[in-house]
């Protein structure tokens, strides 16, 4: 094997696309086995996803969600944090967005980034909780994040109920003003994903040419040397997590200004925070990773719809799909120590 | 098959070679334990002992070298094997489930069950009391491990490694985690499962723990066999110095000290571990600038909690630490750097490094904040990159093109110029240099030598603490020697020899 080839097999996103690959070609096989046409079913998802400029229209706009839910996940990541709470902070953003929204009154643009703000800000600090309970009592942040969801969960609930949100006979609440909104020229053109390319950048940034960034990768990746060299592995962990929180209020925040206007009824989880963690794992914690990574359970999502309208393949395909992808990533390990004995036994080859 | 003199033997270990990259860890080492003895591998830390008994148990491969055990050839690849082959090994790090009974954990992986497959308690707890008589290693069978002191768990493990028929029984570093009680009773545990046949290998660098129970003791050093002997032949001293050894032609040439002010004082420092028991214990010293000073002692004498306490990893019960004057005990490691202290911790890996972050960003682990590197926050690439350009040549890291690779794809030498560079380039007034050598090939422990040796000629004061003492006795102008948590004595290195040293070194000054 050349030397070129090897670089390319050993890289990440050699085994990610792989894993892709072979999550598509085994969920095929269990199309097949259903007595489904996984060439037919797939070439449906592909149209689905990519054969009208509305369709693509559509799988940018539900992109923005996960990319930034993915974006947190990938930012704590790489501070080494875990951020299963994007969940909640999603929902404390999408509850700060509804109260402002209907509640005060300010000028367009300037309501509009007045509420991302405030959301980012809340969220943040509800993110900032799960790192301060474990710098302060060592209590894992996955255990105080899971925790939190189910908090935010209830209290958007309870908001939801009170009578000055909820509208009569309808099971949202009230839409938020004109003047809130993220939509450009009165249609459903918004600048949601617009915005979340921003964030994404702004984190890049962040992590990869500033000096706090350094930190947090450096406690990321091993907070004894971060100590040992005088970081304040302490305050970088409930920074980080302020930080992720933000990301995921901003996600949160987007999604009602400018898709959704009114908070929907939650009878469970609309789970784009969890969905944040399979994208970043397939971005690989990639900032950039994110945008291709969320493009792509997007149109998988939207293409599935589609497939089940034209050639009659259940869309829930599509929650084996994602399972499979993310089974095969977890294990790439397996395949890339496979390659390398496969080179190995080449190169002895070679010798002979 | 086998002479008579091979069927005596418990263990033959012939010829084992292990390499680890380019790193000899063993060479040409040979082991022979005599069955129903007690045999102690004598070695610092790195020095290829746990190794040796890896190898042994089946945990790592030896590159070449044959075991023999009972004087049949065997082929150990795995523990299993070891296992079957009545060996049984007690890690320094137990293998235990907190959160099981000691009679779940001794049976589990040979479970008893009843002849319908289901786990037969009852039986279990029978045989594990019997054992536990047999050997008096009294324990609760229903007790569970998290509820227990760490020496009882000590106790689990044997009686686990008993439990599947161990002839041989491996004990790596015992006393380590042992209070002194603890100690005692397991020097006690030992004698009675040597009286009734049983071979005990012990891996450990603790003198008196060897001449009071073993019988032979072998000394490793630096990955070669130094001797086999009897231990009642020899004294403590004489162990020690075997242990640390002292190879004239490692010696480097050094100009005479001129040593300045005092820089550095430390006062009737006192620093408790965990667990409470003291580490450092009331000790107090003084280094000038323009001087190496190091610190000689056994492993586990205290040395890690004074880094630990000068560095603000750990928290002083008393006393004080001071940097030209400013008190330092008991604050942060900021602190401590922004005052003039950098330091070459032991932990290469672990403290001194981020193995998956390039050499640049390593290099610039310490001054990432500095302008003209940085500027309101935004790192600035193309000085960062001069900075480290200049830094790997002039501290001559390998390969020269080697900025943007991953430290963990360097040798250890170079992982170890790299924190060198990184410490030296502060411009600091103390040097802590802890175990700067470990696990480094000839030539690169020159170059840490002699590049401490150009520090100390800067004028800048150096505590170099090891537990090489001919890395002590080779750089150091000031030696002390630490027993206890304390400073047993200072000398001025030429006013002293390494038989001198050793016996402090092995508690005789007291």
């Amino acid at each position: 094997m050349s030397k070129k080839y090897k670089k390319f097999f050993s890289k990440p996103y050699f085994s990610i696309l792989f894993a892709i690959i072979l999550g598509f070609f085994v969920g095929g096989i269990f199309l097949y086995c259903c007595n489904y046409n996984p060439i037919a079913s797939y070439g449906a998802l592909l149209r689905g996803a990519f054969s009208k400029p509305k369709y693509i229209l559509d799988v940018f706009t539900h992109s923005t969600p996960i990319i930034l839910t993915g974006l947190s996940v990938a930012f704590a990541f790489k501070s080494g944090l875990f951020n299963i709470g994007a969940e909640g902070q999603y929902i404390m953003g999408v509850v700060v967005a509804t109260i402002l929204g209907t509640q005060t009154q300010l000028p367009p643009v300037i309501h509009f980034l007045f509420i991302l703000i405030m959301a980012m800000l809340i969220s943040g600090l509800w993110g900032a909780i799960a790192g301060f309970l474990k710098v302060k009592f060592g209590i894992n942040e996955v255990v105080t994040s899971i925790m939190l969801n189910w908090i935010a969960f209830y209290f958007y609930r309870y908001i939801f109920a009170k009578p000055w949100l909820k509208v009569r006979g309808l099971d949202a609440s009230k839409a938020i003003c004109e003047s809130a909104r993220g939509t450009l020229f009165k249609t459903d053109l918004n600048i949601s994903f617009f915005i979340a390319i921003i964030a994404v950048l702004a984190i890049y940034y962040l992590l990869y040419k500033t000096t706090k960034g350094f930190e947090f990768r450096t406690v990321g990746q091993n907070p004894e040397a971060a100590r040992f060299v005088g970081i304040n592995v302490k305050n970088n962990t409930t920074l980080s997590m302020f930080i992720a929180g933000a990301i995921a209020g901003l996600s949160g925040a987007l999604r009602l200004t400018c898709s959704e206007f009114r908070m929907p009824n939650l009878a469970e989880f609309e789970g784009y925070g969890l969905k944040g963690i399979y994208v970043a794992l397939v971005a690989n914690c990639s900032p950039i990773g994110c945008v291709f990574s969320g493009l792509f359970f997007s149109a998988i999502r939207y293409g599935s719809i589609s497939m089940q309208t034209d050639v009659k393949t259940p869309c829930e395909i599509i929650n084996i799909l994602t399972g499979l992808i993310v089974f095969f990533i977890s294990i790439s390990i397996v395949y890339r120590r496979l390659i390398a004995k496969i080179s190995k036994i080449r190169q002895e080859k070679d010798h002979e | 098959m086998g002479t008579p003199d091979q069927e005596n033997m418990a263990i033959q270990m012939v010829g084992i070679y292990k390499y680890f990259g380019p790193y000899c860890a063993l060479e040409n080492v040979n082991l022979d334990v005599k069955k129903g003895t007690m045999h102690a591998i004598l070695g610092e830390n790195g020095a290829g002992k746990s190794t040796l008994m890896n190898i042994l148990y089946g945990m790592s491969k030896p590159d070449a070298g044959q075991i023999f055990i009972n004087g049949k050839l065997l082929d150990i690849k795995h523990p299993k094997t070891a296992i079957e082959n009545k060996i049984g090994m007690v890690h320094q790090h137990f293998m235990l489930v907190p959160t099981f009974t000691v009679a779940q954990n001794i049976m589990l992986g040979k479970e008893l069950t009843n002849p319908f497959g289901i786990l037969d308690f009852k039986k279990a707890n029978r045989v594990i009391e019997e054992l536990s008589e047999k050997y008096n290693l009294l324990i609760d069978t229903k007790k569970k491990i998290e509820n227990m002191s760490v020496g009882m768990q000590q106790r689990v493990e044997i009686l686990k490694a008993l439990y599947r028929e161990a002839e041989i029984l491996i004990l790596d570093e015992p006393t380590a985690v042992l209070t002194p009680q603890e100690v005692k009773d397991l020097m006690l545990t030992l004698k009675t499962l040597a009286q009734h046949g049983k071979t005990v290998v012990i891996i450990t660098h603790k003198l008196n723990e060897i001449k009071q129970v073993c019988d032979f003791c072998t000394i490793i050093r630096r990955g070669k066999n130094i001797n086999s002997v009897n231990v009642n032949d020899y004294s403590e001293q004489q162990l020690v110095s075997m242990m640390v050894g002292y190879d004239m032609d490692l010696k480097i040439n050094k100009t005479k000290a001129i040593p300045k002010d005092v820089v550095f004082e430390i006062d009737n420092l006192t620093v408790l571990d965990d667990r409470g028991i003291k580490k450092v214990n009331n000790l107090s010293l003084k280094i000038r600038s323009g001087e190496i000073f190091g610190i000689a002692g056994v492993d586990d004498n205290g040395q890690r909690e004074l880094v630990e306490a000068i560095t603000s990893l750990k928290k002083v019960s008393s006393g004080t630490i001071k940097i030209k004057g400013l008190e330092i005990q008991n604050t942060t490691p900021q602190n401590v750097i922004a005052s003039g202290i950098a330091t070459i911790p032991e932990d290469r890996h672990k403290e001194g490094l981020v193995m998956n972050f390039s050499v640049t960003e390593n290099l610039l682990l310490k001054k990432y904040k500095e302008n003209p590197l940085s500027k309101h926050g935004r790192l600035n690439k193309q000085k960062i990159n001069d900075f480290a350009d200049s830094l790997i040549k002039k501290f001559d890291i390998r390969p020269p093109e080697c900025k943007k690779r991953l430290v963990r794809k360097l040798s250890g030498g170079n992982q170890q110029k790299l924190i060198i560079a990184r410490e030296v380039s502060e411009d600091p007034d103390l040097l802590v240099a802890v175990q700067p050598t470990r696990g480094l090939d000839v030539g690169a422990m020159e170059y840490v030598h002699r590049e401490l040796l150009k520090q100390r000629d800067l004028g800048k004061a150096v505590l170099l603490i090891s537990l090489d003492l001919n890395e002590i006795i080779d750089v150091a102008d000031k030696i002390a020697v630490i027993y206890n948590g304390n400073i047993v004595k200072t000398f001025e290195s030429a006013a002293t020899n390494e038989n001198e040293i050793g016996i402090l070194m092995a508690g005789g000054g007291k």
